[in-house]
Protein backbone atom coordinates (compact mmCIF):
# COMPACT_ATOMS: atom_id res chain seq x y z
CA UNK A 1 0.00 0.00 0.00
CA UNK A 2 0.96 3.37 -0.73
CA UNK A 3 2.82 5.03 2.87
CA UNK A 4 5.15 7.63 1.51
CA UNK A 5 8.09 7.52 3.81
CA UNK A 6 10.20 11.31 4.99
CA UNK A 7 10.71 12.27 1.47
CA UNK A 8 8.22 14.74 -0.24
CA UNK A 9 8.05 14.65 -3.81
CA UNK A 10 10.80 16.82 -5.38
CA UNK A 11 10.11 17.65 -9.33
CA UNK A 12 13.98 18.04 -10.34
CA UNK A 13 14.41 19.48 -14.25
CA UNK A 14 17.11 18.43 -15.81
CA UNK A 15 17.78 20.44 -18.70
CA UNK A 16 20.85 19.68 -20.71
CA UNK A 17 20.38 18.50 -24.59
CA UNK A 18 24.17 20.21 -25.23
CA UNK A 19 26.74 18.67 -22.13
CA UNK A 20 28.75 21.79 -22.03
CA UNK A 21 32.14 22.30 -19.64
CA UNK A 22 29.90 25.03 -17.45
CA UNK A 23 27.10 22.32 -17.12
CA UNK A 24 29.41 19.93 -16.16
CA UNK A 25 30.96 22.16 -13.63
CA UNK A 26 27.96 22.68 -11.75
CA UNK A 27 26.77 19.07 -11.97
CA UNK A 28 30.38 18.18 -9.92
CA UNK A 29 29.64 20.10 -7.46
CA UNK A 30 25.67 19.14 -6.95
CA UNK A 31 27.14 15.81 -6.71
CA UNK A 32 29.85 16.48 -4.08
CA UNK A 33 26.94 18.65 -1.90
CA UNK A 34 25.01 14.63 -2.07
CA UNK A 35 25.74 13.15 0.88
CA UNK A 36 27.33 10.48 1.15
CA UNK A 37 26.52 7.94 -1.19
CA UNK A 38 26.05 3.88 -0.59
CA UNK A 39 28.00 3.10 -3.77
CA UNK A 40 31.72 4.03 -4.19
CA UNK A 41 32.81 4.59 -7.77
CA UNK A 42 31.00 5.75 -10.87
CA UNK A 43 28.54 4.77 -13.26
CA UNK A 44 27.11 5.54 -16.80
CA UNK A 45 25.23 3.91 -18.66
CA UNK A 46 23.48 4.71 -21.91
CA UNK A 47 19.51 3.66 -22.51
CA UNK A 48 18.00 3.61 -26.05
CA UNK A 49 14.52 5.15 -25.35
CA UNK A 50 13.23 5.42 -29.06
CA UNK A 51 10.88 2.80 -30.01
CA UNK A 52 11.31 1.74 -33.89
CA UNK A 53 14.67 3.32 -34.45
CA UNK A 54 17.41 1.25 -34.06
CA UNK A 55 20.68 3.86 -34.51
CA UNK A 56 24.56 3.43 -34.60
CA UNK A 57 26.03 5.64 -31.55
CA UNK A 58 29.62 7.53 -32.95
CA UNK A 59 32.21 8.96 -30.81
CA UNK A 60 35.46 10.30 -31.67
CA UNK A 61 34.57 9.66 -35.17
CA UNK A 62 34.60 5.83 -34.57
CA UNK A 63 31.12 4.23 -34.38
CA UNK A 64 31.20 2.56 -30.25
CA UNK A 65 28.13 0.86 -30.21
CA UNK A 66 26.62 -0.62 -33.06
CA UNK A 67 22.64 -1.25 -33.63
CA UNK A 68 21.47 -0.04 -30.66
CA UNK A 69 18.27 -0.63 -30.29
CA UNK A 70 14.86 0.19 -28.14
CA UNK A 71 15.47 -1.05 -24.89
CA UNK A 72 18.87 -1.51 -25.22
CA UNK A 73 21.56 -0.20 -22.72
CA UNK A 74 25.33 0.15 -22.38
CA UNK A 75 27.74 0.64 -19.68
CA UNK A 76 29.74 3.64 -20.04
CA UNK A 77 31.89 3.33 -16.63
CA UNK A 78 34.97 2.48 -18.30
CA UNK A 79 35.12 5.92 -19.95
CA UNK A 80 34.31 8.25 -17.04
CA UNK A 81 36.34 11.40 -16.55
CA UNK A 82 36.52 11.32 -20.69
CA UNK A 83 35.23 13.80 -23.25
CA UNK A 84 33.93 12.11 -26.19
CA UNK A 85 34.04 14.47 -29.06
CA UNK A 86 31.27 15.00 -32.07
CA UNK A 87 28.75 12.58 -30.71
CA UNK A 88 25.80 11.33 -32.74
CA UNK A 89 23.38 8.59 -32.79
CA UNK A 90 22.76 7.99 -36.78
CA UNK A 91 20.25 5.39 -37.98
CA UNK A 92 21.75 2.13 -38.14
CA UNK A 93 24.08 1.22 -40.96
CA UNK A 94 23.48 5.08 -42.35
CA UNK A 95 25.01 8.56 -42.09
CA UNK A 96 22.06 10.08 -41.16
CA UNK A 97 21.95 11.46 -38.09
CA UNK A 98 18.70 10.81 -35.64
CA UNK A 99 20.33 13.29 -32.96
CA UNK A 100 23.18 15.33 -32.69
CA UNK A 101 24.74 15.13 -29.47
CA UNK A 102 28.14 17.50 -29.92
CA UNK A 103 30.69 16.77 -27.23
CA UNK A 104 29.73 14.67 -24.47
CA UNK A 105 31.65 15.29 -20.83
CA UNK A 106 31.45 11.95 -18.80
CA UNK A 107 31.41 12.67 -15.29
CA UNK A 108 34.37 10.93 -13.47
CA UNK A 109 32.05 10.07 -10.46
CA UNK A 110 28.82 9.61 -9.36
CA UNK A 111 25.81 7.52 -11.02
CA UNK A 112 24.29 8.80 -14.54
CA UNK A 113 21.93 8.09 -17.11
CA UNK A 114 22.09 9.15 -20.64
CA UNK A 115 19.52 8.84 -22.39
CA UNK A 116 18.09 8.75 -26.14
CA UNK A 117 14.26 9.71 -26.12
CA UNK A 118 11.64 12.07 -27.82
CA UNK A 119 11.08 15.33 -26.61
CA UNK A 120 7.67 16.89 -25.99
CA UNK A 121 7.27 17.50 -29.87
CA UNK A 122 8.30 14.14 -30.88
CA UNK A 123 12.37 15.53 -31.74
CA UNK A 124 14.64 12.59 -31.10
CA UNK A 125 17.11 14.09 -28.35
CA UNK A 126 19.67 13.03 -25.71
CA UNK A 127 19.54 13.77 -21.53
CA UNK A 128 21.95 12.99 -18.54
CA UNK A 129 20.38 12.45 -15.43
CA UNK A 130 22.11 12.18 -12.08
CA UNK A 131 20.91 9.19 -10.26
CA UNK A 132 20.28 10.08 -6.75
CA UNK A 133 22.38 6.64 -4.69
CA UNK A 134 21.82 7.74 -0.93
CA UNK A 135 21.34 4.47 1.34
CA UNK A 136 17.65 4.45 1.81
CA UNK A 137 16.69 3.62 5.61
CA UNK A 138 15.79 -0.39 6.26
CA UNK A 139 12.67 -1.70 4.81
CA UNK A 140 12.06 0.89 2.10
CA UNK A 141 12.70 1.30 -1.68
CA UNK A 142 12.68 4.43 -4.42
CA UNK A 143 11.16 4.44 -7.19
CA UNK A 144 11.73 7.73 -9.86
CA UNK A 145 9.34 8.32 -12.53
CA UNK A 146 11.31 10.27 -15.87
CA UNK A 147 9.32 11.84 -18.26
CA UNK A 148 11.01 11.32 -21.83
CA UNK A 149 7.97 10.88 -24.11
CA UNK A 150 6.37 12.60 -26.83
CA UNK A 151 3.68 14.14 -24.14
CA UNK A 152 2.58 17.19 -22.66
CA UNK A 153 3.20 17.54 -18.38
CA UNK A 154 1.48 14.51 -17.07
CA UNK A 155 0.31 13.14 -13.44
CA UNK A 156 1.66 9.81 -11.95
CA UNK A 157 -0.72 8.44 -9.45
CA UNK A 158 0.57 5.33 -6.64
CA UNK A 159 -2.66 3.30 -5.59
CA UNK A 160 -5.11 6.04 -6.69
CA UNK A 161 -3.28 9.02 -5.32
CA UNK A 162 -1.69 11.59 -7.52
CA UNK A 163 1.33 11.37 -5.99
CA UNK A 164 3.15 13.33 -8.80
CA UNK A 165 1.84 16.50 -10.05
CA UNK A 166 2.66 18.41 -13.50
CA UNK A 167 5.88 15.83 -14.52
CA UNK A 168 6.95 18.00 -17.90
CA UNK A 169 9.51 16.46 -20.73
CA UNK A 170 13.29 16.08 -19.12
CA UNK A 171 11.40 16.17 -15.25
CA UNK A 172 11.51 13.67 -12.96
CA UNK A 173 10.16 13.21 -9.15
CA UNK A 174 11.18 9.97 -6.72
CA UNK A 175 9.23 8.56 -3.79
CA UNK A 176 10.38 6.47 -1.49
CA UNK A 177 7.88 4.19 0.43
CA UNK A 178 8.12 0.70 2.32
CA UNK A 179 8.85 -2.22 0.22
CA UNK A 180 5.71 -3.95 -1.18
CA UNK A 181 3.84 -3.79 -4.73
CA UNK A 182 1.80 -0.41 -5.97
CA UNK A 183 -0.65 -0.07 -8.56
CA UNK A 184 0.90 2.98 -10.96
CA UNK A 185 -0.33 4.68 -13.97
CA UNK A 186 0.52 7.66 -15.96
CA UNK A 187 -2.38 10.52 -16.82
CA UNK A 188 -1.98 14.13 -18.51
CA UNK A 189 -1.79 16.48 -15.79
CA UNK A 190 -4.95 17.17 -14.12
CA UNK A 191 -6.49 14.49 -16.53
CA UNK A 192 -7.91 11.09 -15.42
CA UNK A 193 -7.44 9.70 -18.99
CA UNK A 194 -6.04 8.27 -21.42
CA UNK A 195 -3.89 6.21 -19.36
CA UNK A 196 -0.17 6.76 -20.93
CA UNK A 197 0.99 3.90 -18.85
CA UNK A 198 -0.71 1.34 -16.97
CA UNK A 199 -2.88 0.99 -14.61
CA UNK A 200 -0.16 -1.80 -13.53
CA UNK A 201 1.78 -3.38 -10.29
CA UNK A 202 4.95 -1.98 -9.43
CA UNK A 203 7.11 -3.58 -6.64
CA UNK A 204 8.79 -1.29 -4.35
CA UNK A 205 12.09 -3.86 -3.59
CA UNK A 206 14.11 -2.49 -0.43
CA UNK A 207 17.22 -0.83 -0.66
CA UNK A 208 16.63 -0.97 -4.19
CA UNK A 209 15.98 2.44 -6.46
CA UNK A 210 13.66 1.81 -9.40
CA UNK A 211 14.25 4.04 -12.56
CA UNK A 212 10.99 4.49 -15.05
CA UNK A 213 11.40 6.18 -17.74
CA UNK A 214 8.14 7.20 -19.55
CA UNK A 215 9.00 6.88 -23.09
CA UNK A 216 7.53 6.99 -26.74
CA UNK A 217 5.49 8.48 -29.29
CA UNK A 218 1.97 9.63 -27.95
CA UNK A 219 0.75 7.38 -30.36
CA UNK A 220 2.08 4.50 -28.48
CA UNK A 221 3.71 5.47 -25.48
CA UNK A 222 5.61 2.71 -22.96
CA UNK A 223 8.52 2.79 -20.56
CA UNK A 224 11.65 1.08 -19.75
CA UNK A 225 12.78 0.38 -16.11
CA UNK A 226 16.69 1.07 -14.69
CA UNK A 227 17.67 -0.28 -11.07
CA UNK A 228 20.01 0.57 -8.99
CA UNK A 229 20.54 -1.95 -5.88
CA UNK A 230 22.70 -2.56 -2.62
CA UNK A 231 21.31 0.94 -1.47
CA UNK A 232 20.05 -0.67 2.00
CA UNK A 233 20.55 0.77 5.37
CA UNK A 234 20.78 -2.09 8.83
CA UNK A 235 18.12 -2.36 11.06
CA UNK A 236 18.34 0.37 13.63
CA UNK A 237 19.07 -2.16 16.47
CA UNK A 238 18.48 -5.92 17.07
CA UNK A 239 16.38 -6.39 20.34
CA UNK A 240 16.26 -9.98 21.12
CA UNK A 241 15.88 -10.26 24.85
CA UNK A 242 13.45 -7.85 27.13
CA UNK A 243 13.42 -10.07 30.12
CA UNK A 244 15.97 -11.22 32.40
CA UNK A 245 17.58 -14.93 32.24
CA UNK A 246 15.90 -16.69 34.86
CA UNK A 247 17.94 -17.05 37.97
CA UNK A 248 19.26 -20.74 37.81
CA UNK A 249 20.69 -23.48 41.03
CA UNK A 250 24.13 -22.83 39.96
CA UNK A 251 23.60 -19.21 39.89
CA UNK A 252 22.02 -19.35 43.45
CA UNK A 253 24.74 -21.40 44.76
CA UNK A 254 27.65 -18.89 43.98
CA UNK A 255 25.79 -15.97 45.42
CA UNK A 256 25.66 -17.89 48.32
CA UNK A 257 29.23 -18.40 48.27
CA UNK A 258 30.09 -15.13 47.88
CA UNK A 259 27.99 -13.93 50.60
CA UNK A 260 29.73 -16.35 53.10
CA UNK A 261 33.50 -15.26 51.59
CA UNK A 262 32.19 -11.62 52.12
CA UNK A 263 31.19 -12.53 56.11
CA UNK A 264 34.79 -13.94 56.41
CA UNK A 265 36.83 -11.15 54.80
CA UNK A 266 34.96 -8.68 57.17
CA UNK A 267 34.90 -10.84 60.71
CA UNK A 268 38.74 -11.16 59.65
CA UNK A 269 38.87 -7.16 59.00
CA UNK A 270 36.90 -6.45 62.44
CA UNK A 271 39.91 -8.86 64.17
CA UNK A 272 42.65 -6.85 63.01
CA UNK A 273 41.07 -3.66 64.21
CA UNK A 274 40.70 -4.79 67.48
CA UNK A 275 44.66 -5.80 67.67
CA UNK A 276 45.43 -2.48 66.48
CA UNK A 277 44.21 -0.71 69.28
CA UNK A 278 44.78 -3.32 72.12
CA UNK B 1 43.73 -18.03 11.07
CA UNK B 2 43.80 -15.10 13.15
CA UNK B 3 44.70 -12.71 10.62
CA UNK B 4 42.16 -14.45 8.22
CA UNK B 5 39.31 -13.79 10.64
CA UNK B 6 39.66 -11.06 12.22
CA UNK B 7 38.13 -8.86 9.37
CA UNK B 8 34.77 -10.61 10.82
CA UNK B 9 35.73 -9.95 14.53
CA UNK B 10 36.66 -5.78 13.60
CA UNK B 11 39.76 -6.30 16.07
CA UNK B 12 43.32 -6.05 14.05
CA UNK B 13 44.85 -8.97 14.19
CA UNK B 14 47.43 -9.31 16.74
CA UNK B 15 49.42 -12.42 15.93
CA UNK B 16 51.71 -13.17 12.69
CA UNK B 17 53.00 -16.52 11.87
CA UNK B 18 56.77 -16.75 10.63
CA UNK B 19 57.08 -18.19 7.04
CA UNK B 20 60.59 -19.87 6.75
CA UNK B 21 60.99 -20.07 2.64
CA UNK B 22 63.41 -21.38 0.68
CA UNK B 23 65.31 -18.83 -0.99
CA UNK B 24 66.73 -19.79 -4.18
CA UNK B 25 68.97 -17.24 -6.49
CA UNK B 26 70.62 -19.87 -9.07
CA UNK B 27 69.03 -21.09 -12.06
CA UNK B 28 65.71 -18.55 -13.62
CA UNK B 29 63.98 -19.00 -10.58
CA UNK B 30 63.49 -15.32 -8.17
CA UNK B 31 63.32 -14.78 -4.78
CA UNK B 32 60.04 -16.84 -3.43
CA UNK B 33 59.70 -19.28 -6.61
CA UNK B 34 58.97 -16.30 -9.35
CA UNK B 35 60.24 -16.92 -12.75
CA UNK B 36 62.59 -14.14 -14.12
CA UNK B 37 60.81 -12.19 -16.98
CA UNK B 38 62.42 -13.50 -20.34
CA UNK B 39 62.95 -11.27 -22.85
CA UNK B 40 60.44 -11.46 -25.55
CA UNK B 41 60.01 -11.40 -29.60
CA UNK B 42 57.42 -9.53 -29.32
CA UNK B 43 56.88 -5.60 -30.70
CA UNK B 44 55.56 -3.16 -27.86
CA UNK B 45 52.47 -1.48 -28.04
CA UNK B 46 52.24 1.69 -27.89
CA UNK B 47 49.30 2.58 -26.19
CA UNK B 48 48.95 6.12 -27.78
CA UNK B 49 48.34 4.82 -31.23
CA UNK B 50 46.25 1.62 -30.04
CA UNK B 51 43.75 1.30 -33.01
CA UNK B 52 40.35 3.09 -32.82
CA UNK B 53 37.50 0.60 -31.56
CA UNK B 54 39.57 0.46 -28.48
CA UNK B 55 36.59 2.78 -27.30
CA UNK B 56 33.95 -0.03 -27.94
CA UNK B 57 36.07 -2.62 -26.20
CA UNK B 58 35.36 -0.68 -22.84
CA UNK B 59 31.89 -0.42 -23.52
CA UNK B 60 29.75 -3.71 -22.20
CA UNK B 61 26.07 -4.24 -22.56
CA UNK B 62 23.54 -4.48 -19.85
CA UNK B 63 20.59 -6.14 -19.23
CA UNK B 64 16.95 -4.12 -18.60
CA UNK B 65 13.96 -5.66 -18.40
CA UNK B 66 11.54 -6.04 -21.20
CA UNK B 67 10.11 -2.68 -22.51
CA UNK B 68 6.43 -2.09 -20.77
CA UNK B 69 7.66 -5.01 -17.79
CA UNK B 70 8.46 -3.75 -14.07
CA UNK B 71 11.28 -6.32 -13.55
CA UNK B 72 10.64 -9.19 -11.78
CA UNK B 73 12.93 -10.25 -8.58
CA UNK B 74 14.18 -14.18 -9.74
CA UNK B 75 12.14 -16.69 -6.87
CA UNK B 76 13.97 -18.17 -4.03
CA UNK B 77 13.36 -20.99 -1.72
CA UNK B 78 12.58 -19.43 1.58
CA UNK B 79 14.26 -20.68 4.84
CA UNK B 80 11.61 -22.82 7.17
CA UNK B 81 13.69 -24.36 10.16
CA UNK B 82 17.24 -23.77 11.95
CA UNK B 83 18.72 -27.00 14.05
CA UNK B 84 21.50 -26.74 16.32
CA UNK B 85 22.46 -29.55 17.84
CA UNK B 86 25.35 -28.64 20.22
CA UNK B 87 22.63 -26.46 21.42
CA UNK B 88 19.39 -27.89 21.95
CA UNK B 89 17.87 -26.22 19.21
CA UNK B 90 16.11 -28.54 17.28
CA UNK B 91 14.05 -27.52 14.19
CA UNK B 92 12.83 -24.41 15.54
CA UNK B 93 10.43 -22.50 12.77
CA UNK B 94 11.68 -19.87 10.80
CA UNK B 95 9.45 -16.86 10.03
CA UNK B 96 10.47 -14.27 7.43
CA UNK B 97 10.59 -10.78 9.11
CA UNK B 98 11.43 -7.01 8.03
CA UNK B 99 11.77 -4.06 10.25
CA UNK B 100 8.68 -2.60 12.55
CA UNK B 101 7.45 1.21 11.91
CA UNK B 102 10.32 2.32 14.08
CA UNK B 103 13.16 0.79 11.31
CA UNK B 104 13.92 -1.78 14.36
CA UNK B 105 14.52 -6.01 13.51
CA UNK B 106 11.39 -7.20 13.81
CA UNK B 107 11.56 -9.63 16.43
CA UNK B 108 9.14 -12.81 16.04
CA UNK B 109 7.83 -14.89 18.85
CA UNK B 110 9.22 -16.38 21.88
CA UNK B 111 9.97 -19.51 19.98
CA UNK B 112 10.32 -18.52 16.66
CA UNK B 113 13.74 -17.62 14.43
CA UNK B 114 13.80 -14.27 12.77
CA UNK B 115 15.18 -14.15 8.99
CA UNK B 116 15.55 -11.19 7.55
CA UNK B 117 14.21 -11.49 4.50
CA UNK B 118 15.63 -8.04 3.33
CA UNK B 119 18.72 -9.67 3.31
CA UNK B 120 19.91 -12.72 1.44
CA UNK B 121 18.51 -16.39 2.20
CA UNK B 122 21.23 -18.61 3.84
CA UNK B 123 23.63 -19.76 1.94
CA UNK B 124 23.08 -16.77 -0.91
CA UNK B 125 25.60 -14.52 -1.69
CA UNK B 126 26.48 -11.64 1.09
CA UNK B 127 25.14 -11.82 5.22
CA UNK B 128 22.08 -13.50 5.80
CA UNK B 129 20.51 -12.91 9.39
CA UNK B 130 19.06 -15.20 11.82
CA UNK B 131 18.18 -13.46 15.21
CA UNK B 132 15.97 -14.77 18.29
CA UNK B 133 15.00 -13.52 22.00
CA UNK B 134 17.78 -14.87 24.41
CA UNK B 135 14.63 -14.26 27.24
CA UNK B 136 11.53 -12.37 26.58
CA UNK B 137 7.90 -12.15 28.85
CA UNK B 138 9.86 -13.55 31.86
CA UNK B 139 10.79 -16.83 29.89
CA UNK B 140 13.51 -18.05 27.67
CA UNK B 141 13.58 -17.62 24.11
CA UNK B 142 14.79 -20.21 21.16
CA UNK B 143 18.81 -18.83 21.35
CA UNK B 144 18.75 -19.06 25.02
CA UNK B 145 21.82 -21.18 25.02
CA UNK B 146 23.24 -19.05 21.92
CA UNK B 147 26.06 -18.66 23.48
CA UNK B 148 26.94 -22.16 24.27
CA UNK B 149 27.91 -22.57 20.65
CA UNK B 150 31.65 -23.06 19.87
CA UNK B 151 33.92 -22.78 16.83
CA UNK B 152 33.16 -26.07 14.42
CA UNK B 153 29.97 -26.59 15.77
CA UNK B 154 27.05 -27.18 12.77
CA UNK B 155 24.02 -25.72 12.42
CA UNK B 156 21.50 -26.66 9.92
CA UNK B 157 18.92 -25.10 7.89
CA UNK B 158 15.88 -26.63 6.04
CA UNK B 159 13.94 -24.56 3.20
CA UNK B 160 11.05 -25.17 1.93
CA UNK B 161 11.75 -26.48 -1.50
CA UNK B 162 12.88 -29.23 0.19
CA UNK B 163 16.61 -28.68 0.24
CA UNK B 164 18.87 -28.41 3.42
CA UNK B 165 21.97 -26.62 3.96
CA UNK B 166 24.66 -26.71 6.93
CA UNK B 167 26.72 -24.08 8.57
CA UNK B 168 29.75 -24.13 10.85
CA UNK B 169 30.44 -21.80 13.39
CA UNK B 170 33.84 -19.28 13.16
CA UNK B 171 33.03 -18.11 16.32
CA UNK B 172 31.27 -15.45 18.97
CA UNK B 173 31.65 -12.14 19.62
CA UNK B 174 29.98 -9.94 22.29
CA UNK B 175 29.73 -6.46 21.84
CA UNK B 176 28.19 -3.39 23.59
CA UNK B 177 24.87 -2.61 21.23
CA UNK B 178 26.41 1.03 21.03
CA UNK B 179 29.38 -0.62 19.06
CA UNK B 180 27.44 -3.68 17.48
CA UNK B 181 29.17 -2.94 13.44
CA UNK B 182 25.65 -3.64 12.51
CA UNK B 183 26.53 -2.43 8.72
CA UNK B 184 28.53 -4.81 8.46
CA UNK B 185 26.36 -7.88 9.47
CA UNK B 186 23.76 -6.65 7.35
CA UNK B 187 25.97 -6.18 4.62
CA UNK B 188 24.30 -8.05 1.27
CA UNK B 189 27.71 -7.51 -0.61
CA UNK B 190 30.64 -10.38 -0.21
CA UNK B 191 30.88 -13.90 0.68
CA UNK B 192 28.18 -16.01 2.04
CA UNK B 193 27.80 -15.98 5.57
CA UNK B 194 24.93 -16.40 7.91
CA UNK B 195 25.66 -14.47 11.50
CA UNK B 196 23.16 -15.30 14.74
CA UNK B 197 22.07 -12.30 16.88
CA UNK B 198 20.62 -12.91 19.94
CA UNK B 199 21.15 -10.54 23.60
CA UNK B 200 23.56 -10.92 26.22
CA UNK B 201 25.28 -8.99 28.91
CA UNK B 202 23.70 -6.86 31.50
CA UNK B 203 20.14 -6.53 31.21
CA UNK B 204 18.57 -3.09 32.31
CA UNK B 205 14.99 -3.45 34.19
CA UNK B 206 14.28 0.42 33.09
CA UNK B 207 14.62 -0.07 29.27
CA UNK B 208 13.32 -3.95 29.55
CA UNK B 209 16.75 -4.49 27.31
CA UNK B 210 20.18 -5.94 27.53
CA UNK B 211 23.75 -3.92 27.06
CA UNK B 212 24.84 -6.39 24.56
CA UNK B 213 24.23 -8.28 21.31
CA UNK B 214 26.09 -11.86 20.88
CA UNK B 215 27.04 -12.42 17.28
CA UNK B 216 27.37 -16.34 16.17
CA UNK B 217 29.34 -15.79 12.94
CA UNK B 218 29.22 -19.13 10.46
CA UNK B 219 29.52 -19.94 6.93
CA UNK B 220 28.42 -22.22 4.50
CA UNK B 221 29.76 -26.09 4.89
Amino acid sequence: MLNLVGVNVTIVEISMRFITAAVVALLTLLTLAVPASAQDGVRISLLHGIPDTAVDVVANGEVIVEGFSFGDASDLSALAGQTLSGVELRLAGTDDVAVDVGDLELPSSGSHTVIAHLEEDGTPAATMFENNTAAISAGNGRITVRHTMQAEPVDVLFDGFRTMRDLGNRQEATIQNPAGTLSVEIVPADEDSPQLIGPDEVTVVEGQSLIVYAVGPDTNPTFITETIGQLNKAPVAVETGTSPIEITEFSLARTAALVAAMALALAAFSTRRRWLTS
Amino acid sequence: MAGGLSFLFGVPACTTTRVETQVDLAGDRSAFGFRKLQPTDGQAIDIARAPAGTLADLITPIELAEPGRFPVSPDRASPLTLSADTIGIEAAPIRPVGVDTEGYFDVPEREEVGWYSFGPTPGEGGSSVLAAHISTDGLPGVFRNLRELDTGHELSVAFDDGSTASFIVLGLVQYSKDVLPIDKLFDRSGPASMVLITCGGTFNPQLNSYDDNIIVYTIKA
